[in-house]
């Protein structure tokens, strides 16, 4: 907390939006800043000259999932419809969509048909060490994974943003 | 004097004209529920639910009867000071625009022609008409590096200046938003002012300064207030502006509230937070009243 106060100053600008970190880079309100591969692809393809990279420290991450209420109507059509969204097909089509990294590792091949080098770029056929080097979001509860329970509930830390960072 | 012919009415109408209290109970039940379940109902399950907690593990809303979400605002320094910073800046743009206005709507009144006047009212009342997003999104525009501001600027040779991301972004963006809200009731109560008086202030000697102050200005009083009612609880609620054209400052109690229900899913937290405005306008609303606003709405 007291890092990412301390790096205040240096700041202008904790965006919302994925599209507010898209305008800043091309009207140059922001020359470095943290984002996603969604964001270098949109301004990459507006021809705006950009890089990524993942520093020495590791970088964050996450995975969208699907969910299934316990007390849904359908419960089969919605294994169908995960069955259906998990193929590798569907699932080149939403990552270059998206610009997501597919959990199915045959979307490659699709996703290179749809837009060519789409695979490489959204690191659908990356290593193993490149997917170990992110650490994924979790989220934060009073009990740690250690057995105590002296950790933070996600609540608290949106409080801790407001009032000690922002 | 002859009696007012009776005028042969239905059955229905003739019996609500002999009991008053059916047509008023027809009347008046309609917007009355209507009120009474979409407007207080919601305020006061807003106040009930600022009384309980969530379980920090599901977010789920626990019915345990505390204080501690107020207690955690009021002795929490940086909530005060976001509070403190909301209704500053709720102040500033409320007096930005009664300066702004006042002459604007004396103009209106007062000096312009018919034509002129039709054309002021479409160019202040246009702007409403167009979406909220709209505007605030040309303001990012117009603030943007290397945008019409800094365009403007460079032109006149004057350099650059670094308004985007800043709280001054987001107090000329609130004070161009809401003063409309500003102009029409300072414009009405100026309109009410019979000219007599002004002749009058005038015939006894008193310079246009002086009948500004001593005549005009506690005559539109009423007006200003009631304009800064709107100005004022517009800015106290608002966290979409801040969070567009705001920077890392930018925190306002309607951004505490968003994050609060929007991000932590910390609903009681969040309505304890929503009582603050609520408590800060009926305090305003009262002063108001005693200043005689709402005979100019």
């Amino acid at each position: 907390m007291s890092l990412l106060a301390g790096q205040r100053p240096l700041i202008e600008k904790y965006w919302d939006l994925a599209s507010q970190e898209i305008f800043d880079f091309k009207n140059g309100n922001a020359i470095v800043g943290a984002g996603w591969p969604y964001q270098v692809s949109t301004l990459k393809a507006d021809h705006f000259t950009i890089g990524a990279a993942i520093p020495s420290e590791g970088a964050t991450g996450w995975a969208d999932t699907w969910m299934l209420a316990a007390k849904a109507p359908h419960p089969n059509c919605a294994y169908m419809w995960m069955q259906y969204i998990s193929t590798p097909k569907v699932q080149a089509e939403q990552a270059v969509n998206y610009g997501e990294t597919p959990d199915n590792k045959l979307a490659c091949g699709y996703m290179n048909q749809i837009q060519a080098g789409s695979c490489e770029e959204y690191h659908a056929n990356a290593p193993l060490s490149y997917f170990n080097s992110i650490s994924l979001w979790k989220t934060p509860i009073a009990t740690c994974d250690n057995g105590q329970s002296d950790c933070v509930p996600y609540a608290q830390w949106v409080s801790a943003w407001n009032t000690q960072v922002k | 004097m002859t009696r007012p012919a009776r005028v042969p009415a239905g059955r229905l109408s003739s019996a609500l004209w002999r009991r008053p209290w059916a047509r008023a109970t027809i009347l008046l039940t309609p917007p009355l529920a209507w009120f009474v379940l979409l407007y207080l109902a919601a305020l006061v399950v807003l106040l009930i639910t600022a009384f309980w907690q969530i379980n920090p593990f599901t977010t789920n809303i626990e019915r345990v009867w505390s204080l501690d979400n107020f207690s955690t605002i009021f002795t929490s320094a940086a909530y005060r000071g976001i509070i403190v910073r909301t209704v500053g800046m709720a102040a500033a743009v409320t007096v930005t625009d009664a300066v702004v206005a006042f002459p604007f709507a004396y103009f209106m009144a007062r000096i312009a022609a018919p034509r002129t006047r039709t054309a002021l009212f479409v160019a202040i009342l246009l702007p409403l008409w167009a979406s909220y997003l709209a505007k605030v999104y040309s303001w990012l525009l117009i603030f943007t590096h290397g945008g019409l501001l800094d365009w403007t600027l460079g032109r006149l040779g004057a350099g650059q200046v670094h308004l985007i991301y800043t709280n001054w972004a987001v107090f000329t963006v609130f004070c161009y938003l809401w003063l409309p809200f500003m102009i029409i009731p300072v414009y009405a109560a100026l309109e009410r002012i019979p000219a007599s008086q002004i002749e009058a202030s005038q015939d006894l000697g008193a310079r246009t300064w002086r009948t500004t102050r001593l005549v005009l200005l506690p005559l539109a009083l009423p007006g200003i207030v009631a304009g800064s009612i709107f100005t004022f609880s517009l800015t106290l609620g608002d966290y979409i502006t801040p969070l567009l054209v705001g920077g890392t400052s930018a925190t306002f109690i309607g951004n505490i509230i968003y994050s609060n229900i929007g991000i932590a899913n910390n609903v009681p937290f969040a309505a304890a937070m929503a009582c603050v405005p609520i408590v800060i306008m009926a305090v305003y609303l009262l002063s108001a009243r005693a200043l005689g606003a709402f005979e100019a709405i």
